[in-house]
């Protein structure tokens, strides 16, 4: 056994380009899995390290009309005498907005033991508060709240703009309300759904965040997602699902090559196994042997994927955190070690197994195409396609299941549509005498490109799953491309209507209305509109309402074409998908009812929103606050000689500067997809090459067949290139429809669901062109780059 | 005039202590229309002489000229590309495996050395040579369809239909039955005669060596 196990071994070492090429290509395919492993964590932990901190752990919320803390006792003791075991543990919160000094907070009480920071000793102490790091106080500072004094005794960057944490009590105090006063109930769900979401977490990280929650049952109570209270953990969560759906297609690609490599590998020692076999080696000696000389390459290779992918991760999050002060740290945690070893050792061992199952028996010969059992998977393919699509129960795995059915439908036909082409090149042979054809196989290019076009589809076992794996990996790219083109495209057009204004004011602790009026009185060409804004739970969902003079200017940056009435409301499309709304139908906030008169894009919203009359605001909430004011018409030298003179400490931003921040985050946002997107492109390519030289080295009395009849090199790097051509046509004609799909799936499917945002398609050559040229190009470099003698 | 003459011809393989030399100082002189079998034990270098007439391969010393055109070629001053060129118009070549290109047809395939010419008037002619052949019926099947002796017919047909100055053929027998030997042998000495084509043959058949107007025995 340990001269079978030498002898595949010494195969390797002799031929040395081709077990390079074949490291290669499993050295990428676990890259590809590190690095998008490790990004993903990376961006989880940070966006975890963000949660605010009476939120740590809750899974759901439960409400129900004027709840009481009474309420809450009695939930409690039905859970403590075993009433709910679905709940692991249930805390009270209270929450509301306080206006001090002309500055609005945002209070929120919770069990003091729950607030205190992870790792800080005990719980929030009375007269205590912890801040958000946006209110920009240090830890000991002194606040002024209720007529009270507040000691800051910790700053947490929870991401929730000007919060205040504080034990309930306290909160309470802060708010005004009476001590049974309880806005809702936070829980930790538990049961195996909690376990299966951690374990997908540990495996795939975003990939749990698209799972459904599991709402509870809790009698007179409603039971919520904790996302409704925390729309920008929703949005984060659904940042690292696309993310992590992404890296999984990284890695469905990486596990195609690595099998094909296998398959490749079994191709090309064909002749040992069968000189072996003729000695007498059993067919499971012969497994092993193979088996061991692929463990050994492919653990050599895992290695050298882990540290690339590493390295791969650092430069990928360099790219998209530039300018990030405090960017994710990467680490190398067990589970990444485990799933490369899983992607790059196991997958090769499986893959190779599978390989000799399938192919071994019949001199290495791909067993003719169970078409029942094809037939059977398209069909629960486009079952999973429509359940995913129209479904929307589905969530964001209907989705991605969609897209992934729908590229595994066009690469699982590969072979088949290879033969198919085959076949058909072969019936024209055999039925019909053409003259064209005749006249065609008597001159010299005609002859050759036939010959190239054949040879592209007559070798469908050696080329079928490089090809396929080509063909997702463009359809891939064409589809990201024209999703995040299209989006671009929507996104410019909602910023040129946005940034309508020249400046916009940021005010800090000045009143809005009173410095608009001032500034009109100074020069009453300028057009100045206090914007302000208040989070208002709608319907069990928070929403962020904006109130403004809304004039139809104004309402313009929104695509409205009129005034807002005091009745009416614009609203953006994640309310209305939240609430099920539509336009034209009624909305009840702050206890009077709203219509809903236009719909408008809100990319890049964390939180559903609603746009009213200020004067329909202030009879809902009372006294306005206003924080930023848009202006017009004032040059900008005189806007800082004024604001100089009366009032030094607001900041102004330029609408062209905020428009470059805009793109440069939209741009940092994509930076890693589109990388993802081109490491798997790149593997694929990597692929291909090896199925090519594979393929070559298989070919090579054919090759000097055609050299002995006369063919000079430059003919014969022709009809590679022709056919190298051929197979990259044949891939990115697939990969077009497939790009259009999985784009159609993120524009409108992904997108609404994920965000609550749906995206206008639009294809433009520039998105899907060039990830068609490039599989053009790999296809047909990898069909001409040089094969070294080495290697045979 | 010699179709082909090779003059202290000598072609080794391997570099330094690994050297060997397999032609050492031959030579040989062939007019059109003679035939030559070339004998002799595995390793004694009857594939390399085929090679080295067919510029496959270079001659490390000595002179070997190809007479084409009413012009004779100097084998051993000629560039790869020169040597190519020269090949496909000049050397028609039969193999013992291998010898049909599996994506064409069978009258592609004889058609292959024509379209490298530019005679693709001649197809018609091609197709009644093959019809003489027995593979009328044949002529759109790939060669996988094929029996052994109707493959090496066909490789027949197309080393001879660009009517070369040389055929050679590297044990066309060698991989069949006794009674499809004598017709591929049959068949690649009476055509290569009727074309005037000088024949080399590589051969450890006796019976095809017979056909032949002289024998040349190699040693190791």
């Amino acid at each position: 056994m340990k001269l079978l196990l030498r002898s595949f071994v010494r195969f390797f070492a002799q031929t040395p380009w081709a077990t390079l090429t074949a490291g290669l290509g499993i050295a990428l395919g676990v890259a590809s899995t590190v690095a998008t492993h490790m990004l993903g964590l990376a961006v989880s932990d940070q966006l975890g390290a963000r949660t605010a901190p009476h939120l740590r752990g809750v899974t759901h919320i439960a409400e129900r009309v004027d709840a009481t803390m009474a309420d809450y006792f009695d939930l409690r003791r039905e859970w403590r005498q075993g009433g709910l075991p679905q709940v692991e543990w249930i805390t009270p919160i209270v929450q509301g907005q306080v206006v001090e000094s002309k500055r609005r907070y945002q209070i929120i009480g919770g069990d003091g033991f729950r607030l205190a920071a992870p790792g800080s000793s005990g719980s929030a102490t009375r007269n205590s508060i912890s801040v958000d790091a946006s209110l920009e106080l240090e830890p000991g500072a002194v606040v002024q709240l209720a007529g009270e004094r507040w000691t800051v005794a910790e700053v947490i960057d929870a991401g929730l703009e000007d919060a205040v944490f504080a034990d309930i009590g306290d909160a309470l105090a802060l708010l005004g309300q009476p001590v049974d006063h309880l806005s809702y109930v936070a829980l930790s769900q538990r049961g195996p759904l909690k376990r299966v979401r951690d374990t997908l977490e540990r495996l795939f990280p975003g990939l749990a965040a698209g799972l459904p929650a599991g709402v509870e049952r809790l009698a007179g109570w409603t039971v919520r997602p904790v996302a409704s209270v925390r729309p920008e953990q929703q949005f984060g969560n659904a940042v690292l699902f696309t993310r992590g759906a992404l890296g999984l297609l990284a890695l469905v690609v990486a596990w195609f090559i690595i099998y094909q490599v296998c398959v490749l590998w079994l191709r090309r020692q064909q002749l040992l196994m069968t000189r072996l076999s003729a000695l007498g080696v059993s067919r499971r000696e012969l497994a092993t042997g193979f088996l061991g000389a692929i463990g050994v390459l492919a653990g050599a290779a895992t290695l050298v994927g882990i540290a690339g992918g590493y390295a791969l991760a650092g430069l990928l999050l360099r790219l998209s955190m530039a300018g990030i002060a405090a960017p994710p740290v990467l680490e190398m945690s067990a589970i990444v070690l485990v799933k490369a070893l899983l992607s790059g050792f196991a997958v090769a061992l499986v893959g190779a197994g599978v390989a000799f199952t399938r192919r071994a028996p019949r001199l290495l010969q791909p067993r003719p195409g169970r078409m029942a059992v094809r037939c059977s998977g398209v069909v629960v393919g486009l079952a999973v396609i429509a359940a995913g699509l129209t479904l929307e129960e589905t969530g964001l795995y209907g989705g991605f299941l969609a897209a992934l059915a729908g590229c595994l439908i066009a690469t699982s036909g590969v072979g088949s549509l290879l033969r198919w082409l085959r076949d058909v090149q072969e019936r024209r042979g055999t039925e019909r005498r053409q003259p064209r054809s005749r006249a065609a196989a008597t001159t010299r290019h005609g002859l050759l490109f036939r010959l190239a076009m054949r040879e592209s589809t007559w070798h469908e076992a050696d080329l079928g799953i490089a090809v396929g794996a080509l063909i997702l990996a463009v359809g891939a790219s064409v589809g990201i491309g024209l999703m995040v083109g299209s989006f671009e495209r929507d996104f410019m057009r909602m910023l040129d209507q946005r940034l309508a204004h020249d400046f916009f004011l940021e005010l800090r602790d000045r009143d809005g209305a009173a410095l608009a009026r001032a500034l009109r009185e100074a020069h009453p060409d300028a057009v100045a509109v206090p914007l302000g804004e208040r989070s208002v739970r709608v319907q069990g969902h928070n929403v962020e309402v904006g109130y403004a003079e809304f004039s139809a200017a104004e309402t313009a940056r929104y695509g409205h074409a009129r005034a807002l009435g005091l009745d009416e409301a614009l609203a953006s499309e994640a309310l209305l998908k939240a609430l099920g709304l539509s336009v034209g139908d009624s909305l009840a906030v702050g206890g009077k009812a709203l219509r809903v008169v236009h719909e408008f894009s809100g990319f890049g919203d964390v939180a559903p929103r609603l746009l009213i009359q200020a004067q329909a605001a202030a009879e809902r909430f009372g006294v306005l606050h206003y924080d930023r004011l848009g202006l017009s018409g004032l040059p900008a030298a005189d806007l800082e000689r004024w604001l100089t003179r009366a009032a030094p400490d607001v900041v102004v931003r330029q609408r062209a500067a905020l428009r470059a921040v805009a793109l440069d985050v939209f741009d940092r946002t994509f930076a890693i997809t589109r990388a993802l997107t081109l490491v798997a492109l790149i593997v694929a390519v990597a692929g291909l090459y090896n199925a090519m030289m594979a393929l070559r080295l298989n070919q090579k009395a054919s090759a000097a067949l055609l050299r002995a009849l006369g063919l000079s090199a430059g003919e014969q790097r022709w009809v590679a290139l022709m056919r190298g051509g051929a197979l990259g046509a044949f891939a990115v004609v697939l990969a077009l429809p497939l790009g259009l799909f999985i784009g159609v799936v993120l524009c409108d499917v992904i997108n609404p669901r994920a965000f609550g945002w749906s995206v206008a398609l639009s294809v433009s050559a520039a998105d899907w062109a060039l990830p068609m040229a490039l599989g053009v190009a790999a296809a047909v470099a990898a069909s001409i780059l040089p094969v070294p003698e080495e290697s045979a | 005039m010699s179709a082909v003459r090779l003059s202290g011809v000598c072609k080794g393989f391997g570099d330094g202590a690994r050297h060997r030399r397999v032609i050492d100082e031959f030579s040989l002189e062939l007019g059109a229309g003679e035939s030559v079998a070339l004998c002799g034990p595995s390793g004694s270098g009857k594939s390399t002489l085929l090679n080295l007439m067919a510029g496959l391969l270079p001659v490390d010393a000595g002179a070997l000229t190809l007479r084409h055109d009413g012009r004779s070629h100097d084998l051993s001053r000629l560039s790869e590309s020169e040597r190519t060129a020269l090949r496909r118009r000049a050397v028609g070549y039969v193999f013992q495996f291998f010898n049909l290109v599996p994506t064409l047809t069978v009258l592609e395939n004889v058609a292959l050395p024509l379209a490298l010419n530019r005679l693709g008037q001649r197809l018609p002619e091609a197709e009644r040579r093959l019809d003489a052949l027995g593979l009328g019926d044949r002529l759109d099947d790939y060669p996988e369809t094929l029996s052994g002796g109707e493959q090496q017919r066909v490789a027949i047909a197309r080393a001879l239909v660009h009517e070369p100055a040389i055929v050679l053929a590297d044990e066309p027998t060698g991989n069949l039955d006794a009674r499809h030997s004598e017709q591929v042998a049959d068949a690649l000495f009476r055509e290569a005669r009727r074309l005037g084509s000088a024949l080399v043959v590589a051969t450890h058949s006796a019976t095809v060596a017979e056909r032949a107007d002289r024998i040349v025995e190699l040693v190791r």
